[in-house]
């Protein structure tokens, strides 16, 4: 203690001295035996305490395994994706691994799992994800439903026939995806069709992609993307069929309240890329059809004005251009317009 | 020969138990280990509580004495003590642990300076004039105040060494930490006190 501070060495002085010789060092005999006693009772219960503690030092490490294998277990049966699908028409066939075909008609049903789901000739279906994603499977369609990257969303494996999509706006790093033979589609919230066989004009090994609104990635392997923007379609040799009349007038206020089909994200159309060459001309939609939303309308405007850039036509693109100004002036597509406009006014 | 609880008690020809046979009844919860326990500290840990908190024989020590006992028979029903780490010693740590506990609970209650006077009735006696005996009773407040006011490790620290005289081995022991861990805690102790003192001069 001789290193102390000196300042140190004051401060702890009082505590230094030593309690008063008068008082004993002892407790009284009855406080003695009051402390005794609690001691005494306290003592008795150190095996079994002890007994816990060894006890406690074996389980818990089990419980925790427990726990932990519990929690793999749960996560491991979650329920996969559940898809509502309705059958329109005629009923619908789904085929899970080796279990029976489920026919499955205009009442509704949940599908969950892999399976494949047939819609005949006579029939249509509406699909909607838990995610909001809206599909309606055309006659003559086959398609196969799958566990995605997304937990409790399926991705769609389109083997023949024509889907019509409708992909809200989806989170961060999540996307929906059709896959079609050797291509892919990927979707970020947007309205489009994949179409695959099913007609004589239309291939049985590429599909045919119909973009009506947002933007969509078309991945072939060991090729680039192609993006597709409103009104354009890839792989498509002739125009859109027909679609029946809940696929081809998909408004969500004139739909029934379990088929109705989510509202897409208003998704900006971004300037055409290197990639956008790729992409063949889209069918020629009428501007009026009833049937097109605002935003829509909006959409397949700036894609035929851009098209028609893109083909050299400058009169037919300036006169879109300046049709999408004058009809939606308040559009989130605006500034593109106002973009194309000055471009194709200076040639 | 079996005890009035029916326990065996230990083999010593004088019938002092050894600290290892103590620790050892305390294991197997035999009461006579807990009487054994309470002879050989008691005057120690009173000692020890009374240095540091100045207080009479009232309720309130009585308590504290039994808290300490207490704390030591459910540490050493866990494991019992290693190394050079003795019985004594450790029984001083665990008093100063107690006190300085109770020096805490004072403080936040506010209790601290209106107890003053049982607090340091015996150093005030040791001083005749009016005004040493008030000087005095400040000094001692104000230290265990500033005591209560730091981290405990850093308390008990500085009290066992130099309050108690305890060398920093025997404190490594007690605390169950290594001797360059029981010194920096030391110089940290002090220089905390040194800076709490400055500050509250200041004011």
């Amino acid at each position: 203690m001789s290193d102390l501070h000196p300042d140190l060495d004051d401060l702890l002085k009082p505590l230094r001295h030593d309690a008063d010789e008068t008082q004993p060092l002892q407790l009284s005999a009855a406080a003695r035996a009051r402390v005794l006693a609690a001691l005494q009772t306290q003592v008795k219960q150190v095996p079994r305490r002890r007994q816990r503690m060894r006890l406690l030092r074996v389980a818990a490490p089990i419980a925790l395994a427990c726990a932990a294998g519990f929690v793999l277990m749960v996560q491991r049966a979650e329920p996969p994706a559940a898809v509502h699908v309705v059958a329109t028409g005629a009923r619908l066939s789904w085929t899970q691994g080796e279990r029976a075909a489920r026919e499955l008609d205009g009442a509704g049903a949940e599908l969950r799992g892999t399976g494949e789901l047939v819609v005949p000739t006579q029939a249509s279906a509406q699909l909607t994800t838990a995610a909001g994603v809206w599909m309606q499977a055309a006659p003559q369609t086959r398609l196969r439903l799958t566990a995605s990257d997304r937990p409790g969303e399926p991705a769609v494996r389109l083997h023949k026939g024509l889907l019509h999509c409708r992909v809200p706006k989806l989170g961060p790093g999540h996307s929906f995806v059709v896959a079609a033979e050797r291509a892919q589609v990927i979707v970020h919230g947007t309205d489009f069709s994949v179409e695959l066989g099913g007609r004589e004009t239309v291939s049985t090994d590429q599909p045919c992609v119909r973009v009506r609104e947002g933007l969509v990635e078309v991945q072939r392997a060991a090729e680039a993307s192609v993006w597709l923007r409103p009104g354009e379609a890839w792989g498509c040799v002739e125009p859109e069929p027909a679609l029946p009349p809940a696929v081809s007038a998909p408004q969500a206020s004139a739909a029934p309240a379990d088929s109705a089909p989510p509202s897409p994200a208003r998704t900006r159309v971004r300037r055409a890329g290197k990639q956008a060459g790729h992409a063949r001309r889209a069918p020629q939609l009428r501007a009026a059809d009833p049937a097109l939303s605002t935003l829509e309308r909006e959409n397949q405007l700036l894609g035929l004005a851009l098209s028609a850039e893109r083909r050299g036509d400058g009169v037919r693109a300036h006169t879109l251009f300046e049709a999408l100004l004058r009809q939606y002036p308040s559009s989130v597509l605006t500034p593109e317009a106002q973009a194309g406009r000055d471009r194709t006014r200076a040639r | 020969m079996r005890d009035t609880f029916g326990n065996v008690e230990p083999r010593d020809s004088v019938n002092v138990p050894s600290d290892a046979e103590i620790m050892g009844g305390i294991q197997r919860g035999e009461p006579w280990a807990a009487v054994a326990l309470y002879d050989r500290l008691q005057e120690l840990v009173l000692h020890t509580l009374q240095k540091l908190l100045r207080k009479r024989h009232d309720a309130d020590l009585e308590d504290l004495v039994q808290i300490t006992f207490e704390r030591m028979i459910r540490f050493l029903g866990q494991r019992p003590l290693e190394g050079s780490c003795n019985l004594r010693g450790w029984s001083r740590a665990v008093a100063t642990n107690v006190a300085l506990d109770h020096l805490r609970r004072e403080v936040s209650e506010r209790r601290v300076f209106v107890r003053g006077e049982d607090n340091v009735e015996e150093l005030g006696k040791r001083v005749e004039q009016p005004e040493s005996r008030l000087d005095a009773r400040e000094s001692l407040q104000r230290v265990r105040t500033l005591l209560a006011g730091m981290p405990a490790k850093y308390a008990e620290t500085l009290v066992l060494h130099d309050v108690l005289g305890h060398e920093l081995t025997e404190i490594a022991d007690m605390m169950d930490v290594s001797v360059a861990a029981a010194q920096s805690r030391l110089v940290r102790a002090r220089k905390d006190l040194l800076r709490r003192a400055q500050r509250t001069r200041k004011r």
